[in-house]
């Protein structure tokens, strides 16, 4: 398996969502001390709904994928679907298990996630965000 | 002149298959060597020949095991250039660092006092001497680098005054490759009186050190970065400082005699061995020095240095690699950092062609806050690496940059 799908590469490179707004009404930062990953997570909501999202950060090619792929899920979702999303994700990368039948971006950072050292490049984003959506309960 | 090819073949790691379906070109070897059979044998041999507790038991085989232990101290202290009793055998160098700063300095360090260290120091020879500053409420003074990666020594020398408790520096930096001038360094300690610890873990395979001459204090250093066992490492600790220490772990093996009110202590270096000593480990020491005293320190010293040398030329030309200086007098240590790629993914990148590196701060992140970067490459040579993988390397970085760049 090659680590780096083209999938990776794409979301990596990916500009629309990565945009500093420290205005933002919200701002959820996702930290590795291990390897000195750091994002910030910028959000606006409306009640229940995540009106905007973007994200700005430093980190690897995974973790930052990631992080844009997790933001690009969030915008005009209520929060509880947005925690369910999350949910799911999580426990498909944790699990290690591909779903041939499944979403094929998620599935590459499955495979992401399955590579020695590098699950948490894959889930610490979208860890943040899980434990901030779900404490504004 | 080292055949690498020929020297790879004592090492039994390289027979076993690499998950990528390539063949391991192993560039890790500052975090830590691999073993050769000669090593690996003595380990199994002691078990399986003399494995008795040293120093108590009056049976034959206890004896033997005494004998072994302690002729090991012996050879050490040959290899160094010390006498027998200023060796005192630890878990490594993190634990040898920790004992002096414990047993040596502690008892004398108070306010007004400080402790010189250099900016380019392992985690372990800077966090015990920054922690006990702050308990006693000493001053912790860093010595800046000069852009060359060299230790600032006109900064280093206003820094050390007559109030410095110690002064502790790496003999080689793990991270630059540094390879430092510690006989100017410790005649600038001396010159105002003040002690010296040299972390000897990245030069103990190249430079060979004669203790007596060089006049360090302390010198520590772990057999897993000298082909020998994880677990085992040794301080030499100067005749006159022993005198100076108090017990560092306390219990069997480093009383004189117990009773139920008091202790009385063994002398040294028994005094800072309490417990059973890591025996199996001093036996794969005993062979790592015999493997060392084989290939020729001087040896490898040359053939890590001409790798490295061809390293860097040939990483020289590419665009958006930056290489981190490596000092005016360079190891077999290199760092590179590519500003628009993440050191994890060059690394995770490498390990699937077979190329094992270290990418992060190396247990340096104090010289990577003063460098301002979050992380590099690193590269560490051994006598078993060639030509080839450096290609290799070579090869895969600009494999990475057409994907990434």
């Amino acid at each position: 398996m090659d680590f780096y799908d083209p999938i990776i590469i794409e979301y990596n490179k990916r500009k629309e969502q990565y945009e500093k707004r420290p205005e933002a009404q919200f701002c959820i930062e996702a930290i590795n001390p291990i390897c000195g990953d750091a994002f910030k997570i910028y959000m606006d909501m409306e009640g229940a709904m995540i009106t905007r999202a973007s994200f700005s950060g430093y980190g690897c090619a995974v973790s930052k994928a990631a992080s844009s792929l997790l933001v690009e899920k969030l915008e005009g979702v209520k929060r509880l679907v947005a925690v369910q999303i999350i949910e799911e994700y999580l426990t498909m990368v944790e699990s290690g298990e591909v779903n041939k039948t499944g979403n094929k971006i998620w599935n590459a950072f499955v495979l992401a996630g399955k590579y020695p050292g590098r699950r948490k490049c894959a889930t610490l984003s979208w860890d943040a965000l899980r434990d901030f959506l779900k404490k504004r309960d | 002149m080292i055949d690498a090819q020929e020297v790879k073949k004592q090492f039994p790691i390289f027979q076993h298959a690499h998950h990528s379906g390539f063949e391991l070109a192993y560039l890790d070897n500052a975090a830590t060597s691999q073993k050769p059979r000669l090593v690996l044998d003595a380990i199994e041999r002691y078990y399986t020949t003399i494995n008795a507790n040293v120093g108590r038991g009056v049976y034959d085989l206890a004896h033997q095991s005494t004998f072994a232990f302690e002729s090991t101290r012996k050879k050490v202290a040959g290899f160094l250039n010390c006498i027998p009793g200023e060796v005192i055998f630890t878990k490594g160098t993190t634990e040898s660092i920790n004992l002096v700063a414990a047993s040596f300095l502690a008892p004398k360090l108070n306010r007004g006092m400080n402790v010189v260290v250099s900016q380019m120091e392992h985690h372990s020879n800077f966090v015990p001497w920054q922690m006990l500053c702050l308990a006693k409420d000493a001053e912790f003074r860093v010595v800046p680098l000069t852009d060359t990666g060299d230790i600032d020594l006109e900064v280093m020398e206003h820094l050390i005054d007559e109030n410095t408790g110690i002064v502790a520096c790496t003999h080689i930096s793990n991270t630059l490759g540094t390879v430092n001038p510690i006989s100017k360094i410790i005649d600038l300690a001396h010159a105002s009186g003040v002690p010296v610890l040299i972390d000897g873990a990245q030069s103990i395979v190249t430079e060979s050190v004669d203790l007596t001459e060089l006049g360090a204090d302390f010198y520590c250093f772990s057999g897993h970065k000298m082909f020998g066992p994880t677990g085992i490492g040794v301080l030499f600790t100067r005749q006159k400082c022993l005198s100076e220490m108090v017990p560092y772990e306390s219990g069997g093996g480093m009383i004189q005699s117990v009773t139920n009110s008091q202790t009385t202590f063994a002398n040294p270096p028994e005094l800072f061995e309490a417990g059973t000593p890591h025996l199996a480990g001093v036996a794969g020491l005993d062979a790592a020095i015999d493997f060392l005293h084989t290939i020729r320190q001087d040896d490898i010293q040359r053939h890590i240095k001409e790798m490295n040398i061809l390293t860097r030329d040939a990483l020289d030309p590419f665009e958006g690699l930056e290489i981190l200086p490596g000092g005016t007098n360079s190891s077999g240590i290199l760092s590179f950092y590519m500003p628009s790629i993440h050191p994890h993914d060059i690394a995770t990148f490498l390990d699937q062609r077979g190329i094992a590196v270290r990418a992060g701060h190396h247990c340096t992140e104090p010289l990577m806050r003063a460098l301002n970067i979050p992380g590099t490459v690193r590269v560490s040579f051994s006598v078993f690496n060639h030509q080839g993988e450096i290609g290799r390397l070579v090869d895969a970085l600009f494999g990475i940059k057409k994907i990434f760049g």
